[in-house]
């Protein structure tokens, strides 16, 4: 075949420049480029039969190949302009609504737990992640939870049928804190961790309440680590996930695990403090707990207390997520409905 | 618990508003969630926690306010009354840890009348119903010491009264009217023929006071938080008594609460004390003495607050404090702070009162110091939700509760793991299954005419295994079928997924369950990674779903082991691919995967790669066959190769796949 094939291509382009002078209108130019350019032109049969060559023919076919292609492409382009502009527009109408591909999306959840989990890695905490199912110990007494302890109450729990395991009854961690208690088993300080997670609570489903939901657990253990740090370090938090401009507030609080203990409000998202509906005309929403790890926690994972300490904190992933997208109620984001998870491609 | 302001000005000057003083609560961790004025008064609800018990009362409320506004409050402890011993009537108690000590007062020619209209008053305010003297009596002494009192008609008792646990099986009316048939986990107070009350929740309708009641029985009693907790729980009623027990009150104030309502039902309901019947220890609430370092506690912190400050501070609580040499302070909390044991209780006392937000705020200087093994699982987690989403799947998170009209597709029903309290009768199960969850998404979905349906979700699944429980991680696919959608869309995707995390191919092969009508599981790097498969019509029936449905299931901690971790470099041919088809078939049910393993053992050199563009059934191929556009592509990794070359390997595959008869050539 590549007898000659020099001289056919040069007349072949020859042709093809005639041709397209010669052309109509636009849709005659879209048939002529596909029988000059396309899969099967003659330009794409030398390209195929060119392998055949040896060296030095080949490059110079390959020369003259590539100039036929950009002569042409160039021609037909020029020509498609100026038939658009005569016939005054183009048949090709670049505005038909053609049908949307829906995007795929992350779960706002997910998403949310992505993104603060990634505001703490940047301050060196590492990520952990326990399991759901757990035992009364980590759940409970590590935690220095008693039995009896009255706060035992905001922590109603769903205990499993399962044989009793070395560390007491098997249950659904009603909360992350049991990580605190895996990893300092684990390992030595000093350390910072964060924990992502589902957890579970028998509670009535309403517009802010489900029985399952995430939580975020973060806590640091060192020999100087304190309170003031506990502060900076969630206000560098609050103000990646809420914006620079937010305001926070440390209310005394209780929690068995931590002392001193703190709830944390932020100033509205909405309002900016002012006093709006989201906030019950307080101007604060409460986002989060924390304290310092007490000594009772510390002691029962063979921390030493007199030598280090360290502070916790835990918020809820759906709260966070319903303030910051503006969701009226907890129950679209178990719904799962295709319509509303599609809003959220990220977020 | 709600309180009123007015109450609380009996025992303290306020000079602040009411507005000023909700924030000054709210900011030293007495959180008031809302406060309504009416008539020149006004009504607080405050969430006390639940270390705080001896703030569930006015008196302790004004020991609080007074630190806070720098007051002094008028809530002097009056003496303990002298009673006389009753002669005709004994207390016994079973076991002093449900109960360390009971007192109950016998009153006799009480005239049960409406109350003043003070008492009235301030118990409506504080969401109480004004029963008669006697009822309001008792509850407006808890109100205002935080004990819980109970009033018994003394002629509806029979015999003594023992503190005791209940027996199975016994029954109790309760002043709710509604009857509880109680166990030994329940403690009781029992006259000699019947249980006329659940300790410290709930008395009986049968021992109420009455219009007609003329002598009373005045318990005031200590019980254990545990047993009162227990009690209450299986009684299903919580009370403003029972909550005060749960939190322990403060012993001390039993006896004030039960002199003071005693003194009143004497000058405002008639009565004369006859004497009183005791058991168990009178309570000691026990002074701790603590040792602080100051700079210890400042170093805990963050803060820099001098000795004589902190001791101004915890003076206002009424803690004595003495200054001890280098810089270390003796503490003794008042009588009514249970919560201040330890150091770090006195630290949080300090930082409390010198205000959270004066904590200085370090922001970027934590000393953090990362330690342990990284955790990439969450990571790679997050890298699969990425790619799902490119591939535009919409992710789902589901509870992880069975519906029960699922359990019927479980094939290990034995596996299940039951939940003990389940909150809805009809989930009682963990699912075993991703899907099991996932189904309830697909049917709202399809019923709300959606039309994408193409779902993924990543979560645990959670078995019994050998004694104990496993929980492993999925990763759950779901494709509603539609004009671009078939089984090998999510087989597709399947592969991409595993090509482009683990490297590799994923090997697939045939596989059974009740839950799909076609089904293939697959392994990567010789791991079982999970399966693909359609939907059975027996789980089509259950979402209503006229449409097929094809899943995937993946485990996801076997993509993480079979994961590429460190990529590396692979030189790749820069040669042209050389490409051939044929045209095969097969007798049915044979299946594809029986053209690949001869193909495999024919083992043809330079052969890069292979797929079918084609398949056909019927009339054009004739009846039991199925035909195959098979592609094959050849390439090398030093040189082009000719089309002779090719033609000559192609010839010797096409000759070996057809040499037995097995597979015909078309």
């Amino acid at each position: 075949m590549h007898t000659g094939m020099k001289e056919r291509l040069i007349k072949f382009t020859q042709e093809a420049q005639k041709r397209i002078a010669l052309a109509g209108g636009s849709e005659d130019l879209e048939q002529l480029r596909i029988e000059l350019l396309g899969r099967k032109s003659f330009l794409s049969e030398v390209s195929s039969a060119m392998r055949a060559l040896s060296g030095q023919e080949r490059a110079e076919v390959g020369k003259l190949l590539n100039d036929a292609k950009r002569t042409i492409a160039d021609l037909l382009a020029k020509k498609q302009e100026n038939a658009g502009a005569s016939a005054g527009g183009s048949s090709f109408d670049p505005t038909i609504p053609f049908p949307v591909q829906p995007n795929g999306s992350i779960h706002p959840v997910s998403a949310m737990i992505a993104s603060i989990c990634a505001v703490f890695k940047e301050l060196r905490f590492m990520i952990y992640e326990g399991n759901e199912i757990e035992d009364e110990y980590h759940n409970f007494e590590a935690l220095n939870i008693a039995k009896d302890h009255p706060s035992r109450e905001d922590f109603d729990t769903f205990f499993l049928q399962l044989p009793e395991g070395p560390r007491g009854k098997y249950l659904l961690r009603s909360h992350t804190s049991p990580s605190q208690i895996r990893v300092m088993q684990k390992h030595k300080p000093p350390f910072a961790f964060i924990v992502p997670g589902k957890v579970y609570r028998p509670d009535a489903v309403d517009a802010s309440h489900s029985y399952v939901f995430h939580q975020i657990e973060g806590f640091a253990v060192d020999t100087a680590i304190n309170f003031s740090h506990l502060k900076g370090i969630l206000y560098h938090f609050a103000q990646k996930t809420f914006g620079s401009d937010v305001a926070l507030r440390f209310r005394p609080s209780f929690f068995p695990f931590t002392e001193p203990s703190a709830e944390v409000d932020i100033s509205c998202i909405v309002c900016k403090g002012k006093g709006c509906s989201l906030c019950s005309r307080k101007g604060w929403l409460e986002v989060l707990g924390c304290g310092m790890i007490h000594p009772h926690v510390l002691s029962s994972c063979n921390v030493d207390p007199t030598r280090y300490q360290g502070f916790a904190f835990g918020m809820g992933v759906e709260r966070i997520a319903l303030l910051k997208l503006g969701i009226p109620d907890i129950r679209l984001l178990f719904e799962n409905d295709e319509r509303f998870l599609k809003q959220f491609y990220e977020i | 618990m709600k309180f009123n302001l007015n109450f609380l000005k009996e025992y303290i000057a306020i000079p602040i508003s009411a507005q000023e003083l909700a924030d000054r609560l709210t900011m030293a961790g007495i959180q008031i969630s809302s406060m309504t004025e009416s008539g020149g008064d006004t009504l607080f609800d405050v969430e006390i926690t639940s270390n705080r018990a001896d703030l569930l009362s006015i008196i302790g409320l004004s020991h609080e306010v007074a630190a806070l506004l720098h007051q002094k409050s008028h809530t002097a402890l009056p003496p303990v009354k002298a009673l006389p011993p009753a002669q005709k009537m004994t207390v016994t108690i079973e076991n002093t840890r449900d109960c360390p000590f009971y007192r109950g007062v016998i009153l006799e020619g009480v005239s049960v009348k409406p109350s003043s209209s003070k008492i009235r008053e301030c118990l409506t305010r504080n969401g109480f119903l004004s029963i008669n003297t006697v009822v309001d009596t008792t509850n407006y002494s808890m109100l205002k010491w935080g004990h819980p009192l109970h009033a018994f008609d003394l002629d509806k008792l029979k015999g003594n009264i023992q503190v005791r646990r209940a027996r199975r099986g016994e029954k109790l009316l309760g002043i709710d009217n509604k009857e509880r048939v109680l166990d030994e986990y329940s403690l009781v107070i029992a006259d000699d023929v019947k249980v006329v009350a659940l300790a410290g929740v709930i008395g009986g309708r049968q021992t109420e006071i009455t219009e007609t009641t003329t002598r009373v029985f005045l318990e005031a009693a200590l019980f254990a938080k545990g047993v009162v907790r227990t009690s209450r729980r299986r009684a299903g009623v919580s009370t403003e008594s029972s909550y005060r027990f749960e939190r322990e009150t403060v012993a001390r104030y039993l006896f004030a609460a039960q002199d003071e309502a005693v003194d009143t039902m004497v000058s405002h309901a008639g009565a004369r004390i006859v004497g009183s019947a005791v058991c168990g220890t009178p309570p000691e609430d026990a002074k701790t003495r603590i040792s602080i370092s100051v700079p210890k506690m400042n170093a805990y912190v963050g803060t820099q607050i001098d000795k004589y400050q902190i001791q101004g501070l915890l003076e206002a609580q009424q803690c004595v404090v003495e200054q001890k040499a280098n810089d270390v302070l003796d503490i003794t909390a008042p009588f009514f702070r249970k919560d201040i044991v330890r150091e770090v209780d006195v630290y949080e006392e300090i930082v409390r009162l010198y205000g959270y937000d004066n904590i200085p705020l370090k922001t970027h200087d934590a000393p953090l110091r990362a330690q342990g093994p990284e955790e990439a699982f969450f990571d790679f987690k997050n890298t699969l939700r990425v790619f799902l989403r490119g591939q535009r799947l919409n992710e789902i998170i589901t509870y992880c509760f069975l519906n029960d009209a699922l359990v019927s597709l479980v094939e290990a029903q034995e596996s299940l793991v039951e939940i003990v309290n389940p909150l809805k009768k009809d989930e009682r199960y963990l699912r075993p299954a991703l899907y099991l969850t996932a189904l309830d998404v697909i049917g709202h979905n399809l019923r709300n005419n959606a039309r994408h349906l193409r779902f993924f979700e990543i979560g645990d699944s959670y078995m019994r295994q050998s004694g104990t429980y496993k929980e492993e991680t999925r990763l759950g696919l779901y494709y509603v079928e539609q004009e671009d959608v078939s089984f090998y869309t999510v087989k597709q995707i399947v592969e991409s997924l595993i090509q482009a995390f683990c490297g590799e191919p994923a090997v697939f092969s045939s596989v059974q369950k009740p839950f799909l009508s076609e089904g293939l599981q697959f392994q990567v790097r010789g791991g079982a990674a999970g399966y693909v498969g359609i939907f059975s019509g027996k789980v089509l029936e259950k979402i209503d779903s006229k449409k097929r449905v094809f899943v995937a299931d993946l485990s996801v901690p076997a993509l993480f082991a079979a994961r590429l971790s460190q990529r590396k470099y692979k030189e790749f041919s820069r040669f042209p691919e050389v490409v051939r088809d044929i045209s095969l078939a097969l007798r049915l049910p044979q299946t594809f995967d029986y053209i690949r393993q001869k193909i495999q053992a024919a083992a043809p050199g330079f052969l890069c790669g292979l797929e079918v563009v084609d398949t056909y059934t019927g009339e054009k191929i004739g009846p039991g066959l199925r035909g195959y556009t098979v592609r094959f592509r050849y390439q090398s990794n030093d040189r082009t190769l000719s089309n002779d070359e090719v033609d000559k390997i192609h010839a010797q595959v096409r000759s070996f796949l057809t040499q037995d008869g097995s597979i015909l050539l078309r």
